[in-house]
């Protein structure tokens, strides 16, 4: 069954699947909606087991472990909440107590920020557990029905962390094959506890005070379970794709068998590393390159990775890393392939950098990798590099010289001659070609954009197209600006998740965008985009003019407000611009995308599948009759300019307090 | 553990038997032209909290001490700070989520140090913990009641708002009884949130607070006077304000005064404080807020679509309005001995009979 889905109900799904009978949780963005679902289809009857709405992550983590003696136990977290539950997680690892904990990867603070980077995950890599990176919703879903394959194997009995990259993984909508729960249960059997702890027959003590002795006889005996784990995770990672056509391994590699130019990397960034090297390949100029992406990051496979490394003679690696060194040689990744290189191949070890990037939600593109590969491609040349890390975007530090001028001046005197030896070589920057069909849209938060978008997808992937949609969150309230990004692809499927953020379509949901210099909603359209406008009060032309778009562009508006109040659906317009949407936007079919809003439309159903029609008819090219706009108070303007700081009030009080004071 | 000393007084008052002064009594309309927030927060309109921080903040300004505040990780921290600070003259240490309590302690103590040090005067500045239900209910109880048992000075104002809104209106040990939240849907098998709500203020009394009150954004000066005796009162106080929050409740922005009103007046908030006199083992509460007429909880449910299902289900609308009479009868006791009690108290038709549901 293909249904879209974002990252986080797709790990839900995981642990439907797996029958997870225990679940306790606490909330923390970016992994919450996971959590959520499980809540909801425990509440509904469609799952069975037992939810506990705990009061801290550490109160999760204890729940989980101490579920796990008995039942197959899950949570997820992420971030924070994950460095919360670190002093109980060796007690998992420790005791042997396979369990799963989904991790949607976060930032870690401070400064406190809710966007990705594996941080979190790279911070618990101590903890003794088995961590898969996933790399998009299908293997969130998949890695967690493994994850108790592996974790429950019985050389192994292990606790393990299915990492997806948050935001950009665990709430990008996607297409998701949900395996059918009679195939699950076939490939899973149902969960063995190897010492109950309910069992009057056989009373068992866990965590007892073990001395020297003893204590490093057993952590000797955990080491050598979590090594197990990795011939295992690569068993599992066959037998499923046997069962369901998608095998995994410990890591991928991607592009030319024999690659002198080798790109590392864990998760979702994998998405716009493939992108590119299917771009670049076998290009005129370029070197033969890969991407290596490492899919069991612990117990990290290094003979495997060197031994792929040795026998393509690979000359140089760059490992991006979405997390920090904290005063380490590098950072995590790139500290275990160099360590791993270093300690198989000696002398053979190809030249390794190691670059930052991704950190607290920055974005990974697919050009960054266009500049990753040019970088190896150097390195590889003999050309000097630097040993400790460089950095994605940072513009007074770039990793290839464009501009000396704005180069950090202390930073010149110490890498300028390495600067100047990196060339930049053309053939590695040829750009992305746009070939599919991009949709931005914009709106304001609490007026349901990143519904409508994910309506779309909806109806789109029933369709057997691929549709992804990607929304970018912040920390906004009601009524700030948010933008949500759906791909729609066309030709050749590839299963995409690379945006090159170029528009063929802009929806704005509300017209006051349009004169927002902050946001310049059509900065990234096409020259011959479209443009669709929620507003009953410019014109066409008036839009065109006010965004400055060129003669190739078209404009359409649709009086989305106003329709929906015809409706009585209140503010909630945001059915109507679906419908306009399938008006401006040919590639999903109208006639069947009603057919799926049929059966899943938001209530009340009548008024908005009468909105998605109105939309869908209403939505022209040309002026609409005038309509009178309400006159605004005068009095309210000026209120509503007023700000605290304009007055020295503290001055104010200072001098009313002493009057009171007497 | 202690005894209720009787107050004859109903409303709000500058005095404490705590304190040799008054307090500051900012009038009717609570206005006394200090700053609170600065411009430039991103809360939702008709947010609650954000007026409740503004006030919290003004009413402390009026001690004439520098205000030290220390936030948990929440809605009020977020909508104020990203890539900024509204907190104008305040200095704000935002720690986590869990801590709140004891960030405060360290910043008591740092700042008794450098007294100690002869670098700052005594009694020159106020040490203000602000917190969501999630962070002071849930996850920050352990470090609010050991801040409390070491009987530290210093000022803890729970944004009580009864969801964690930050993460998307989860439910917190706040929520409401049959509330819809994210984690308590409702479907075959599920009714809402199965839990009545626990009230912290009566927590942080039991474990040794002094002064304890729960105010509401929407009486201004009630509100002021309160935070300034919780920041005068040496040791540990409490204030809680009930929050409205739009989004979270399922409510149109422009409802802040009507459901605070409605909530008055179905008992189901109660204004109210209480000082607790350790050594003799009594504590003094006083009602502040006395409604004319009491109406039934479901006009308040009704003004919010979180209590949608709840009210099409009789019996659980019924427990609801039984959390409320047990609340209530505290104070109608309290009433009656001052008394109150017989002449304002009319009881409602619609309190039901105990019904096997849980409470
Ligand atoms: C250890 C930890 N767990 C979880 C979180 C995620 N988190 C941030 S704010 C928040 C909810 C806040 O709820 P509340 O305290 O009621 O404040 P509100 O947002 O409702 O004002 C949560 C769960 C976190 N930051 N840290
Ligand atoms: S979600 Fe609620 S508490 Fe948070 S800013 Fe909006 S109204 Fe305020
Ligand atoms: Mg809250």
């Amino acid at each position: 069954m293909r249904l879209s889905m974002a990252g986080n109900t797709a790990a839900a799904w995981g642990f439907r699947l797996s029958r997870v009978q225990c679940y306790p949780y606490y909330p923390i963005t970016p992994s919450t909606t996971c959590s959520e679902q499980i809540a909801a289809w425990v509440g509904n009857g469609d799952m069975d087991g037992v939810v506990i709405n705990v009061e801290s992550e550490h109160s999760a983590a204890s729940a989980v472990i101490a579920a796990a003696k008995s039942v197959r136990a899950a949570t997820a977290t992420s971030s924070k909440g994950l460095l919360y539950m670190v002093e109980v997680l060796e007690n998992g690892s420790g005791s042997s107590l396979p369990f799963t904990i989904f991790v949607g990867n976060r930032a870690t603070g401070a400064p406190i920020n809710i966007w990705g980077d594996n941080q979190d995950a790279y911070a618990v890599r101590d903890s003794g557990l088995i961590q898969i990176f996933a790399a998009n919703a299908q293997e969130a879903l998949d890695a967690v029905i493994q994850s108790y394959r592996i974790g429950e194997d019985l050389t192994v009995r292990q606790p393990v962390l299915v990492n997806l990259r948050g935001f950009t993984g665990t709430h990008t909508y996607e297409p998701v094959d949900v395996p059918s729960a009679a195939d699950v249960d076939s490939f899973l059997p149902s969960y063995l506890p190897l010492e109950p702890l309910f069992s009057p027959d056989q009373p068992v003590t866990y965590n007892a005070m073990l001395a020297a002795y003893y204590y490093r006889r057993h952590k000797r005996n955990q080491t050598a379970a979590l090594r197990n784990a990795s011939c295992v995770t690569e068993n599992v990672g066959r037998q499923f794709g046997e069962k369901f056509g998608r095998s995994y391994g410990k890591f991928d590699w991607i592009g030319d068998a024999d690659a002198d130019l080798v790109v590392a990397l864990v998760g979702e960034s994998f998405g716009a590393a493939e992108t590119i090297v299917s771009h670049l390949q076998g290009r005129k100029g370029v070197g033969k390159i890969a991407v290596l992406r490492v899919r069991l990051f612990n117990p990290f496979p290094a003979q495997e990775i060197a031994t792929r490394i040795y026998k393509a003679n690979t000359k140089a690696v760059v490992v991006l890393d979405e997390g920090l060194p904290h005063g380490d040689v590098f950072p995590p990744l790139a500290l275990r392939m160099a360590a791993a290189l270093q300690a198989h191949l000696g002398t053979q070890t190809p030249r390794l950098a190691s670059v930052i990037g991704g950190l607290g939600g920055s974005d990974i593109r697919p050009d960054h990798f266009q500049t990753l590969f040019n970088l190896a491609a150097n390195i590889a040349d003999g050309r000097p590099y630097r040993r400790e890390p460089y950095w994605l975007d940072i513009d007074e530090d770039p990793i290839l010289l464009t501009d000396e001028k704005k180069v950090d001046q202390k930073l010149w005197k110490r890498y300028g001659d390495v600067w100047k030896a990196q060339p930049i070589l053309d053939a590695y920057h040829k750009p992305l070609p746009s070939t599919n069909y991009e949709v931005r849209i914009y709106g304001r938060a609490g007026q349901g954009a990143i519904t409508s978008a994910v309506f779309f997808t909806g109806a789109g992937v029933e369709q057997n197209l691929w549709v992804v949609t990607k929304p970018t969150f912040g920390s906004e309230r009601r009524g700030a600006v948010v933008h949500t990004d759906t791909l729609i692809e066309q030709g050749a499927s590839n299963k995409t998740r690379a945006f090159t953020a170029r528009q063929d379509l802009v929806c704005i949901y509300d017209d006051t965008i349009l004169t927002s210099p902050t946001h310049a909603p059509t900065r990234d359209l096409k020259p011959d985009g479209t443009v669709l406008v929620n507003s009953s009060r410019y014109s066409p032309a008036r839009i065109r003019q006010l965004l400055g778009l060129g003669p190739k562009a078209s404009v359409f508006i649709v009086p989305a407000s106003r329709i929906a109040h015809e409706l009585q659906l209140g503010s909630f317009f945001n059915m109507v611009m679906l419908g306009a949407m399938h008006c401006v936007c040919p590639l999903v079919d109208f006639g069947a995308a009603m057919t799926y809003y049929e059966k899943n439309a938001p209530r009340p159903k009548e008024a908005n599948l009468e909105a998605i029609r109105r939309g869908y008819q209403e939505t022209t090219d040309k002026e609409l009759p005038a309509v009178e706009l309400p006159a605004v108070d005068a009095r309210a303007e000026e209120y509503f300019r007023w700000r605290p700081e304009e007055e020295s009030l503290e001055e104010e009080m200072l001098r009313s307090l002493e009057t009171l004071r007497g | 553990m202690f005894q209720v000393l009787f107050n004859s007084e109903i409303g709000t008052s500058p005095h404490s038997s705590l304190l040799s002064e008054p307090v500051i009594d900012p009038g009717e309309y609570g206005y006394i032209p200090t700053s609170g927030l600065t411009s430039g927060h991103q809360g939702c309109t008709g947010c609650g909290m954000v007026s409740a921080t503004n006030q919290v903040l003004r009413a402390l300004k009026l001690t004439g001490r520098y205000v030290a505040a220390s936030i948990g990780t929440g809605c009020n921290e977020v909508i104020t700070t990203q890539n900024t600070s509204c907190w104008g003259k305040v200095s704000v240490d935002h720690n986590n989520f869990p801590n709140t309590a004891s960030t405060l302690s360290g910043n008591r103590a740092a700042y008794e140090a450098l007294v100690q040090a002869g670098l700052l005067p005594p009694g020159s500045v106020v040490n203000v913990g602000i917190a969501g239900d999630g962070g002071s209910y849930d996850i920050g109880l352990q470090a609010l009641l050991a801040w409390i048992a070491r009987a530290e000075d210093g000022v803890y104002v729970c944004l009580n708002n009864e969801a964690y809104m930050n993460t998307g209106i989860q439910s917190s040990g706040a929520t409401p009884f049959g509330a819809k939240t994210s984690t308590t849907p409702y479907g075959k098998k599920a009714n809402g949130n199965p839990r009545t709500p626990q009230h912290l203020p009566d927590l942080a009394l039991a474990a040794g607070a002094p002064y304890v009150a729960v105010a509401s954004p929407v009486h201004h000066r009630d509100l002021a006077i309160k935070v300034q005796k919780a920041a005068m009162i040496p040791g540990p106080c409490l204030v809680e304000c009930y929050s409205v929050c739009p989004p979270g409740w399922n409510t149109e922005t422009d409802y802040f005064f009507e459901i605070t009103r409605l909530a008055l007046e179905t008992r189901l908030l109660i204004l109210y404080e209480a000082e607790l006199h350790r050594k003799e083992g009594y504590a003094i509460y006083t009602l502040n807020y006395l409604p004319d007429r009491f109406r039934p909880i479901e006009e308040y449910l009704e003004t919010q679509g979180r209590f949608k299902n709840l009210l099409r289900n009789p019996e659980m609308v019924k427990v609801v309005q039984r959390y409320v009479d047990r609340r209530w009868a505290f104070w109608a006791d309290l009433l009656e001995h001052n008394g109150v009690g017989e002449k304002v108290i009319v009881r409602l038709d619609s309190v039901p009979d105990a019904v096997g549901l849980p409470v």
